[in-house]
């Protein structure tokens, strides 16, 4: 597992103090570990699309960023409350390192890619453009699987035993933003830590291997800091999340939207960072003509078509198990408590995650495979994506919520 | 396919044999399954997503993954036989 930890430290030295850098005031280091860790390993991935991938290249040249980066960064007294949120995480990390990565989608997607291409030392253009599997998705971006690449370069061979660590990494990296948005929000140390253990199952995904947890996390902590208005950084993520998963990039629009509607049109424009991030992807693909397959011959034939008999989709959705049932119960009675302070306060969010819902409804109506096969086979992880910074605005707007009765009650 | 990829070199091109005649009904499963371990090979179907044979592909293969059956191709010899099926390699 060294390979594993250095590329953690790596991370955390070129993340962190760019994200002092690059975020709004205060800055406080220890509480922005979680954006550094996830823009540090954002960094990593990256060298390999410039650098040639040996191990004391990019080591080099990480240090090299990370040296510059940490010129005149004063390092603040550190926080320890939030450890006890990570060390609910070792049961997490025992979990996602028992085994290498067993999920299907690993074995023939993000693993299978960033093995492939470790095997060329490069992104293997002709392996995407070669129709091999529809599961293999040739169309989707490339930041998890050139993160297992960062790994395998930093080991000089392949071992997929414990990849699961990043996964912890990511998700650790998700507590530490949702810890200290909290503390942000409540000034209280107790909701911030209930807060993020109430989160831990929401960041630690259950599917190792695929890029769930990494877009989560990306997606969450970007919606969160643009909601506190830290734009850049905010934007930053939100761009990154669209290199993990496709369906960031419908993020971006439901972040533009979410903004627009909650009276921000100013900070609409300083969400560009998040559309120049991932568009080299775009362009390459495009390039390389790899095909996408919900844009598919016939797509609005198809779109149509299901929009008018939409029994088959509702079915299918109502067919798949959504996780616990006490958890959307609890959840439809804190958006009932909290309705008035989530309307005004946190129309951000939900408008965002409204749009990125309508969105995935929208993908299904486009699918040109199965509806039934496609909704069983994703609707549960594309919840997941929307649930975390949902959830995270329901527990604040209780908290406000009681706040503004207890103010009432004393005056 | 651990067996696979040691008896293979990068550059090989695999075909997948088994005896599932349908795509959606185990060939499907077992080829995408042999991605993952035989990468830097080119691993190709024999059967397509409508079941139909690919017979193009066995033209381009110079190796057959035969799992669970012992397939009789000509120009290919046996080189390597195990518990769950064989390998075949092209013969000059």
């Amino acid at each position: 597992m060294i390979a594993e930890a250095c590329f953690i430290l790596l991370a955390l030295a070129v993340g962190l103090p760019l994200t002092l850098r690059l975020s709004a005031s205060p800055r406080e280091p220890f509480s922005r570990v979680g954006e550094g860790l996830l823009i540090g390993i954002a960094i990593c991935a990256a060298t390999l699309t410039l650098l040639p991938w040996s191990r004391w290249i990019v080591i080099a040249a990480i240090l090299l960023i990370a040296a510059i980066a940490w010129a005149r960064v004063v390092l603040p007294r550190p926080r320890y409350d939030v450890l006890l949120v990570l060390a609910l995480l070792v049961g997490y990390a025992i979990y996602a390192t028992l085994a290498p990565p067993p999920e299907y989608d690993y074995l023939t997607n993000w693993g299978f890619k960033a093995k492939a291409f470790f095997e060329v030392r490069g992104i293997d253009w002709q392996l995407l453009g070669r129709s091999i599997d529809r599961n293999v998705h040739p169309d989707y971006p490339l930041l998890l699987p050139l993160t297992y690449d960062f790994i395998a370069v930093l080991r000089n061979g392949w071992n997929d035993a414990y990849l699961g660590i990043v996964h912890v990494a990511f998700a650790a990296a998700l507590l530490l933003v949702i810890h200290e948005t909290a503390w942000d929000d409540t000034r209280s140390r107790i909701a911030a830590i209930f807060i993020a253990i109430a989160l831990i199952p929401f960041a630690a995904t259950p599917w190792i291997g695929l890029a769930e947890g990494p877009f989560i996390a990306y997606a969450t902590a970007g919606l969160l800091l643009i909601r506190r208005g830290d734009l850049t950084l905010g934007a930053i993520l939100l761009g990154l999340a669209a290199s993990t998963k496709n369906e960031g990039l419908t993020l971006i629009a439901a972040a533009a939207v979410g903004l627009l509607c909650a009276g921000r049109k100013r900070d609409v424009v300083r969400l560009w960072p998040a559309v120049l991030i991932p568009l080299p992807w775009l362009i390459a693909r495009s390039l390389h003509r790899l095909p996408t397959d919900i844009a598919a011959s016939g797509v609005v034939a198809r779109v149509v078509e299901r929009a008018l008999y939409p029994a088959p989709l509702f079915a299918a959705l109502s067919s798949v198990s959504l996780g616990k049932p006490l958890y959307w119960i609890a959840l439809a009675i804190g958006i009932a408590i909290a309705s008035r302070v989530l309307v005004t306060r946190e129309r951000f969010i939900l408008v965002a995650l409204f749009v990125q819902f309508f969105c995935y409804l929208g993908a299904y109506l486009a699918t040109p495979f199965d509806v039934a096969w496609h909704v069983t086979w994703s609707w549960e992880r594309l919840v997941a994506h929307l649930t975390p910074a949902l959830t995270y605005v329901v527990l604040i707007s209780l908290i406000a919520t009681r706040g503004a009765s207890r103010t009432e009650a004393r005056s | 396919m651990v067996q696979v990829r040691a008896m293979t070199k990068p550059g090989d091109v695999i075909a997948i044999a088994a005896p599932l005649p349908k795509w959606d009904q185990g060939y499907a499963y077992l080829y995408t399954r042999a991605l993952y371990p035989l990468t830097g090979r080119e691993v190709v179907p024999l059967l397509d997503d409508h079941d139909r044979p690919r017979a193009d592909n066995l033209a381009r293969a110079n190796v057959i993954a035969a799992y669970r059956c012992e397939p009789r191709v000509p120009g290919f010899a046996i080189v390597w036989r195990g518990r769950d099926g064989m390998l075949l390699r092209r013969t000059p």
